[in-house]
């Protein structure tokens, strides 16, 4: 038994230090890093200004891959390589700058002119309503945002409980245990949305089609027969992956296998 | 090229059919454009030597004015020539007459010397012909005949290269980008006569390199070409076109070709008929090595511009419409031109951004090469508007590097726009089938500008969801929460414990202040049922109110009861039952109390004086 406690013991000082020092890295390199990123942020937008679209992209493209990844980059990222004439690019990063910032006009407006120029139209089968809703009850907030709600929602509901349990008034007692029960859903919902959200925006299965044409093949070799044939810029779902092969769903339900190459998924490293 | 390997000898030029004439006919093309040609051979020569200079022309032409021949000696001339020549294929016929004035002169001095062109008069016009650049060496120490090919009389051994027969492969560049063209030739060099060179000879191994063969005309005569004062035939077997494709060092191996030489044979035999009979030659097959050649090849700098896809050299690019307004469903013709020296055939088709409600057409590509190294290449375009109105087309780019600057080089062309009117009885085609409308809407828009502010950096932790704190946290309250309730319950059932101890001995106080009294009421005897129960409980009050029992009254009673806060209804109850004793006990007719339950009543009234006086 004592062995048993002690690792226990050791085991949660040991994360308490790691979560300590992450966070005051964290910290550190924020304070530290950030004018180094807003200045190579300011000399991006420069370059975008100056109509040096690919050097822009470039700048940008290197802020994402140091982990900076916060929508407007995206955004602009996005925008520097629609001006560049690489569609799929364009679309790809707007997509992830939606993905976290669903709220955004500008992100929204300048993906619908981008997805116009998509030379592949397809059919969307539009989802069940309450999936609808759903999603977007999903994005109305950050997955912290969502797990702080549960939190509190849930420390709430125990109060609620207490309340019930000791009142002696018939009135606050019925009060109480309602509330209880209402609180109780809401911090499971809250928690559910929390981790739906963390897993739309790091384990999104959407992916954007980033070459100029790709053929869909039936089968994950290239002797394959082409079923389809596919644009830059079209929207597909990953569905299964087969080495350097991926099945692919459109949202009109056709399915096939293309090269890994030639898609990118839409998903950021982080962004709560 | 062609004018190279053109024989000058005149005489045995006629593919079809040649007819000397004697007499001029002269007027047969006088249309024709005056030609004045002059030529030597050989044009590299020993001193002493001597060498022709022929001036041709496709008119009869007699007065030509020599220029200075001073560096060499007049031999004789001119012999004066006409040659026709008669070509016929299918359908036409036509005649070629070709007149040449000869002159003979024999080499003095060694060295480069150039003859100025010699002029003529035709038809009140003067006509100057080419100059030519003679090479003379100084006479040989080798003691090789004047006539080279001919008289050959060094022997030599069959098996290996010698100096007087080699073959070289040249480059005109040892160091190259990737991509970079680099012109390869195989030459043979002679001093021997070749009687037969191997047919299946293929060239060497270019690895690393992508190869474009050159065509040229099948050899058919040596050229002197004057090698650090000697003189050597040499001829040309393969052309070809290296481009690198790696880079590093790239080494071309030596490779071999089989040759065979002819050599006369000295006989011992002083037959004539021996001679007559017997080759007077022989052919001695020899193996000839070439040389190997290292080439350095370099990759391009790393800034390459998008609209680069691996063009190397210098190029033009041009670009054209052949209208600049057209009807609905009208062709428009836009073609686009890319010219240069360097490796224009690989161009790719230039990226090409054509409204959609424009029909466009796979391009015509075209490729004309000038020669290996220069040429062009187009793409035409068709494009059929469906739409009136106006449409652009974009500039086109298209980058390549420039070995000269050694750096990127972005071409544009030019936009142009071009109105398009609804033609007649032409019916709105959708270009793009499954468009809605705030798509075509979408298209005409431009996207909204950059953002010029970034919200900070977001916590690059993990999520709340994926952190053990978090759960902690939940955990944590659950417990605290779980804890205040067990205390709170602990506490309660403590206390509703001590009230019920406290009961059952109140009870059992009772009882046995009351012992006496139950055990009366099985008895017949009522009246002592009854004296005993007042009795228990005077004695019972005196006991807890601390009244002596000689005191106690009901008023006195009452008032200490009162004071010590004992309820009105209890002290009720408590007057009733020793009312209702007293009544039973001097008033023995009523027998209709039952015992049994005035002692249950007393019992209870024990009880809760006794919890009420605590």
């Amino acid at each position: 038994m004592p062995a048993k406690k002690m690792t226990i013991k050791h085991f949660n000082s040991e994360y308490l230090r790691s979560f300590c020092i992450s966070l005051a890295l964290v910290f550190f390199s924020s304070l530290q890093g950030w004018s180094q990123i807003d200045s190579l942020f300011t000399l991006a937008n420069r370059q975008y200004q100056q109509n040096e679209f690919s050097l822009a992209a470039k700048s940008y493209q290197q802020l994402t891959e140091k982990g900076i990844q916060t929508p407007e980059i995206f955004y602009n990222l996005g925008n520097a390589y629609f001006k560049n004439g690489y569609l799929g690019y364009a679309i790809l990063n707007y997509e992830k700058a939606k993905l976290l910032d669903p709220h955004d006009d500008d992100i929204a407006q300048n993906l619908a002119i981008a997805n116009a120029r998509v030379t592949d139209k397809i059919d969307m089968i539009p989802d069940f309503f309450i999936k609808r809703w759903l999603y977007h009850l999903i994005n109305l907030l950050p997955s912290n945002t969502w797990a702080m709600i549960g939190l509190v929602s849930f420390a709430a509901m125990l109060a609620m409980f207490m309340l019930y349990f000791f009142s002696g008034n018939i009135a606050i007692k019925k009060f109480g245990f309602y509330s209880t029960v209402a609180l109780l859903l809401i911090s499971m919902l809250a928690y559910w949305c929390a981790v739906k959200r963390k897993k739309y925006v790091t384990e999104n299965y959407a992916a954007i089609v980033v070459e100029p044409s790709v053929s869909i093949k039936s089968s994950p070799d290239t002797e394959g027969n082409n079923v389809f044939v596919l644009h830059e810029g079209t929207k597909v779902m990953i569905i299964d992956s087969i080495e350097s092969w991926k099945e692919i769903r459109l949202t009109d339900g056709n399915k096939g296998w293309l090269e890994s190459k030639a898609i990118q998924p839409i998903h950021c490293c982080n962004g709560q | 090229m062609n004018k190279i390997l053109k024989p000058p000898q005149p005489f045995i030029r006629s593919l079809l059919l040649t007819v000397v004439l004697l007499s001029g006919n002269c007027a047969l093309l006088s249309a024709q454009e005056v030609q004045f040609i002059a030529t030597a051979e050989p044009r590299v020569l020993r001193a002493g030597e001597q060498f022709t200079i022929t001036y041709e022309s496709n008119q009869s032409i007699s007065d030509i004015v020599l220029p200075e021949f001073g560096d060499f000696q007049y031999l004789g001339g001119p012999s004066v020539s006409q040659s026709t020549q008669i070509e016929s294929s299918p359908g036409r016929t036509y005649s070629k007459t070709t007149y040449s004035h000869s002159y003979y002169f024999r080499a003095i001095k060694e060295g480069k010397f150039t003859i100025a062109p010699a002029t003529v008069k035709l038809k009140n016009k003067q006509y100057q012909s080419n100059s030519i650049t003679i090479e003379v060496v100084g006479a040989g120490a080798s003691g090789a005949s004047a006539q080279g090919q001919k008289g050959q009389s060094a022997a030599v051994t069959s098996g290996s290269s010698s100096d007087d027969v080699y073959i070289k492969l040249i480059v005109n560049k040892k160091e190259a980008y990737i991509g970079e063209q680099i012109m390869a030739t195989i030459k043979l060099y002679t001093k021997l006569q070749i009687s037969g060179i191997d047919d299946r000879f293929k060239g060497p191994d270019f690895t690393g390199f992508y190869t474009e063969p050159i065509e040229i005309q099948p050899l058919r005569k040596f050229e002197p070409e004057n090698v650090d004062g000697d003189i050597y035939y040499t001829g040309v077997l393969q052309k070809v076109l290296l481009i690198p494709q790696k880079t590093g060092e790239l080494a071309i191996e030596p490779f071999y070709l089989d040759i065979s030489i002819r050599q006369q044979v000295k006989r011992r035999s002083n037959s004539f008929f021996d001679e007559f009979f017997e080759p007077s030659v022989q052919d001695i097959p020899l193996k000839l090595k070439s040389n190997r050649i290292v080439i350095r090849s370099k990759s391009l700098p790393d800034n390459k511009p998008v609209s680069f896809s691996g063009a190397v050299g210098n190029f033009t690019l041009s670009s054209s419409v052949d209208k600049m307004k057209v009807s609905t469903n009208d062709a428009v013709n836009y073609k686009v031109v890319i010219k240069g020296t360097g490796n224009f055939k690989i161009v790719d088709e230039p990226m090409l951004d054509f409204p959609p409600d424009v029909e466009k057409y796979d391009p015509v590509i075209k490729t004309t090469a000038e020669n290996p190294m220069t040429g062009t290449k187009s793409f035409e375009y068709l494009l059929i508007p469906h739409y009136p109105g106006e449409f652009t087309i974009r500039p086109v780019e298209f980058s390549f590097f420039d070995l000269s600057s050694k750096t990127y080089k972005t071409l544009r062309s030019q936009a142009y726009t071009i109105i398009v009117e609804k033609g007649e009885g032409d019916t709105l085609l959708p270009a793009i089938s499954g468009m809605a409308k705030e798509d075509v809407k979408l298209l005409t828009r431009d996207i909204q500008y950059i953002k010029m502010k970034t919200r900070n950096l977001p916590f690059r932790g993990k999520y709340l969801v994926e952190n053990m704190l978090y759960y902690l946290l939940y955990a944590l309250l659950a417990l605290s929460c779980g804890l205040i309730l067990w205390v709170r319950r602990n506490h309660i059932r403590r206390t509703s414990d001590l009230a019920m101890v406290k009961n059952r001995k109140a009870n059992q106080y009772a009882r046995r202040r009351l012992r006496k009294a139950s055990k009366l009421t099985k008895a017949d005897n009522k009246n002592e049922f009854y004296d005993e129960l007042l009795k228990a409980i005077w004695l019972y009050l005196s006991d807890k109110l601390n009244i002596p029992i000689s005191d106690l009254s009901r008023e006195s009673a009452q008032s200490a009861l009162t004071s010590k806060k004992i309820k009105d209804e209890t002290m009720n109850k408590l007057f009733e039952i020793i009312r209702e004793c007293e009544f039973a006990r001097y008033a023995p007719a009523s027998e209709t109390v039952d015992t049994d339950q005035l002692l249950e009543k007393a019992v209870k009234l024990i009880v809760r004086l006794q919890q009420e006086l605590s």
